[in-house]
């Protein structure tokens, strides 16, 4: 009975020390995610805690008594966990991870709809709020930065990263060595540089591609056979290999994300330059972005809810997004008033705002959709894009076999 | 080349704000009503006076005990469901329903055990096995629902020779090594064995083949656990040379001991089942642990811990080096009136007809000395386990005595006589003294004295 008593008392003491008194610090509990093929590692995870803490410190002013306990998960292994936390009313008050994400987890149950405020809705262009809505129009979370993808380049090894295809192929013969995973996701750049998306789009839909759509998807498998077969171009398996080869020297050229800048200044410092994606006979590359979208736990305190809106109202200000985005520099804002800040403040950059080419961002954006949705098409898509890479299917083949695969009889 | 490099920044802040940030959820309404619920069903469960109240209605002999342990955590799980139902989160009163479940289960499990199978060591295992890894599974799927389990697992604590330490290699240090300690004797047992009966090696070695095994086993574990950790060869390399250093100083006498007992077991002179003597007394080796050796002994039964070094630098005799059978003697004197041959031969018969006593090498005996009052004898036999000596000498004595008395063959023994005298001597006792009654006459002779 006394042990008993005591527990009470604890319990009743504890309740008291957290309070629910505004002026009292409240805690959230966010969840981020990396991608599916990354593996998180205690680098990884420190330096996430790292930049939370920062990025803690610099809110006090703004919103007092916040306090932030990140935690980073795997995205194909956040739904479990945050399945089991939530139903157990341990849930995170926030989740940061990208559209795709974040959608999985609403339709999960595992997220609250953001009811987006009249600010908010003025500094979130309308299509990439459509990105993060379901059906009947509700919000599944807030489009806070883009992620896009780049060309990174070790500067010792290469005085400039190449400007097009043709350029590449003649650096990657002088002895450059150059990085590229045989992930569709991440070699969606490329499809862009040949226009072979609308093909691909087609074949989704359940339309039939035209002859030109078709014949601009047999250039782009050509190519890509072509650079498999060349000597200095590798394709690795997964965006982690690449960096580790880069940092280490052997590879001198890789595509990569924004996001993973921070580890690769890490490793390089100034040796790490950063450039655009080639660009290829059908005009520029069109890298996917990646949207930072930050979702509404459902086990959130009242006062826990008040400061994740109060956040969540703050972070997509033009201050607050010019800030981090210049602080960090690994993510683009979604606020146009503050993407013309950093435009202006890091020369260059215009080219990499990804809204100035929205129908390209769409189509990618549709074909990845699709294929998250489906993991059959993505493993017929992958299979396809491997037996071209490893030259056991000619393009032509390849072009056929996706046009039948990705279409709605498969 | 400094130490402070090599092993140092141990941070423990990390681990801290992940524990203080739990206190966050003592916010939520959700978590509150759960702990609650359950913390009333384990104060109702854990109430003296209810109990009492049972006993009372005599509810304890109605329901066993097999079944009464499981009610309170049937009452949580029932509950968490009634939470499912009204779609309020219920994962926390699950948990601890199953986890109170499973650690009540353990009772009825082992019992019905005992009952099919007594001989299997089930108190052990549940001790030293089944309960450590349960505890440890629901340590990490506790930190794993409330969101801790990564975080915790990645924080750096500190950094050996280059290589960063986390909180969850550690943990999983810790935990593969208390595993592979505790388990490593079933398959050294299976492995000593196996080549016993493959290689026909005998029983005392066998034992000695087990602990050989049993330290491989737990020598390849903990290697495999550092490299797991991610320390490298070179790291081994530095760490033997700080342990050289640590060992000329400080552990000398625990290496020394536990390479003693590697070197013993090879060498195979102290093994488990050995009998040596020790100051004079025979006693079994029964451990050979990796500090000291651990013998019976067996005039008292009194366990002796003896450090393995000792056995390397002092002689110790054993019975069982080579040849387990011991010779012992018994010494025996009879009166001159004897023929010596005679009494030999039933010195012999007397060995000879011990069941204890070797038949091959035979029993011997000589006359070993003319002495003042007796012809001195000594019998010399073998038996087969050191530690009947003896005893088998005990019986031996008894026999002669019993054979002599039947034969007429005295042992004697010296005498003394007391004769009680007045100062100055009297006229009559100088010249004229006569034995008082209850002193022995000089020609009769005590006989049969040892």
């Amino acid at each position: 009975m006394k042990r008993s008593l005591t527990l009470f008392a604890a319990l009743g003491l504890l309740s008291a020390c957290s309070g629910s008194d505004e002026s009292r610090s409240t805690l959230l509990r966010v969840v981020r995610t990396l991608p599916a093929n990354e593996v998180v590692t205690g680098e990884e995870s420190a330096r996430d805690r790292k930049l939370l803490r920062d990025f803690q410190t610099n809110l006090r002013a703004v919103i007092p008594g916040l306090r932030i306990q990140p935690s980073l998960y795997s995205a194909t292994s956040v739904q479990a966990e945050l399945q089991r936390q939530t139903n157990s009313g341990l849930g995170p008050d926030l989740v940061i991870s990208d559209a795709q994400t974040i959608q999985a987890l609403f339709a999960a149950r595992l997220l609250d709809p953001v009811a987006l405020t009249p600010e908010q809705r003025q500094a979130i262009p309308a299509e990439l709020l459509t990105r993060v809505s379901t059906s009947n129009g509700t919000i599944t979370g807030l489009p806070v930065s883009q992620y896009i993808q780049l060309a990174c380049y070790d500067k010792r090894k290469l005085k400039s990263a190449p400007k097009t295809l043709r350029e590449l192929a003649q650096q990657s013969s002088e002895g450059n060595i150059f990085g590229l995973t045989q992930n569709f996701e991440n070699l969606y750049w490329s499809v862009g540089s040949y226009g072979a998306g609308k093909a691909l789009i087609s074949s989704l839909r359940g339309e039939t591609p035209t002859t030109q759509d078709v014949n601009q998807l047999v250039q782009w498998l050509t190519w890509l056979r072509a650079a498999s077969f060349q000597q200095n171009v590798l394709f690795m398996n997964d965006q982690a290999t690449l960096r580790q080869q880069l940092i280490k020297g052997n590879l001198h050229w890789i595509s990569c994300w924004s996001t993973q800048l921070p580890q690769l200044r890490e490793a390089l410092k100034d040796n790490l330059g950063v450039g655009l994606l080639p660009a290829g006979p059908a005009g520029k590359a069109t890298p996917v972005s990646r949207l930072q979208v930050w979702g509404l736990g459902r086990n959130s305190s009242h006062q826990q809810r008040l400061k994740s809106e109060e956040l969540m109202q703050f972070i997509v200000l033009p201050w607050a997004q010019k800030t981090w985005a210049l602080r960090y520099r690994t993510s683009y804002p979604v606020n146009p008033a503050a993407a013309q800040i950093i435009n202006r403040e890091i020369p260059g950059t215009q080219d990499l705002y990804l809204s100035t080419d929205q129908e390209d961002v769409r189509i990618g954006d549709e074909i990845q959709a699709a294929l998250n949705q489906d993991p059959k098409l993505e493993q017929a898509m992958q299979s396809t894009l491997n037996h071209v890479i490893f030259g056991t299917e000619t393009p032509s083949q390849a072009a056929a076999t996706l046009n039948t695969k990705l279409g709605p009889s498969s | 080349m400094s130490i402070t490099p090599l092993l140092l920044t141990v941070s423990p802040r990390d681990i801290l704000v992940e524990m203080l940030s739990w206190l966050a959820f003592l916010q939520r309404w959700s978590v509150l009503s759960q702990l609650l619920v359950l913390a009333v069903i384990v104060l109702v469960a854990r109430t003296r006076s209810l109990q009492l109240q049972l006993n009372r209605y005599r509810l304890h002999q109605q329901v066993p005990e097999a079944i009464r342990v499981l009610l309170g955590p049937a009452l949580v799980l029932i509950l968490a469901a009634v939470f499912a139902a009204c779609q309020a989160p219920f994962g926390l009163l699950r948990y601890f329903g199953l986890l109170w479940l499973g650690w009540n289960l353990f009772t009825p499990l082992k019992l019905l055990v005992q009952r099919v199978k007594p001989q299997f060591p089930i108190e052990e295992l549940e001790s030293t096995l089944f309960k450590p890894i349960y505890v440890i599974t629901a340590t990490v799927s506790m930190l794993s629902l409330l969101g801790s389990r990564e975080n915790l697992a990645r924080v750096g604590i500190a950094n050996l020779f280059g290589v960063e330490i986390t909180l969850g290699k550690v943990y999983t240090a810790i935990v593969a090594i208390y595993l592979v300690v505790t388990i490593a004797s079933r398959p050294a047992a299976v492995m000593a064995w196996a080549s016993g009966t493959i290689f026909g090696v005998r029983q005392q070695n066998r034992r000695g083949l087990e602990l050989l095994f049993r330290y491989s086993v737990i020598a390849i574990g903990i290697v495999s656990v550092a490299y797991y950790i991610g320390i490298n060869g070179n790291a081994f390399i530095a760490i033997a040379g700080g342990l050289s250093v640590g060992i000329g100083f400080g552990i000398k006498e625990i290496i020394s001991n536990f390479i003693s007992s590697i070197w013993l077991l090879f060498e195979g002179s102290v093994r488990p089942g050995e009998i040596l003597m020790i100051n004079g007394d025979p006693c079994t080796v029964r451990k050979l642990g990796l500090r000291a050796t651990q013998l019976r002994r067996g005039r008292d039964g009194a366990e002796l811990l003896i450090p393995n070094q000792t056995f390397f630098t002092q002689e110790a005799a054993s019975y069982t080096a080579a040849e387990t059978a011991r010779r012992d003697s018994v010494v025996v004197g009879a009166a001159y009136d004897h023929d010596p041959d005679q009494v030999i031969a039933l010195l012999l018969a007397i060995a000879e007809d011990h069941p204890k006593v070797k038949p091959y090498p035979p029993a011997s005996a000589f006359v070993t000395d003319f002495a003042d009052s007796s012809i001195n004898y000594k019998v010399l036999f073998w038996v087969a386990n050191p530690l009947d000596a003896f005893a088998v000498g005990s019986d031996l004595r008894r026999e002669i005595w019993k054979r002599f008395e039947k034969e007429g063959i005295t042992i004697p023994f010296p005498q003394r006589q007391v004769y009680p005298m007045q100062w100055p001597p009297s006229l009559q006792q100088s010249h004229n003294s006569q034995p008082t009654p209850d002193q022995p006459t000089p020609g009769q002779e005590p006989r049969n004295a040892s």
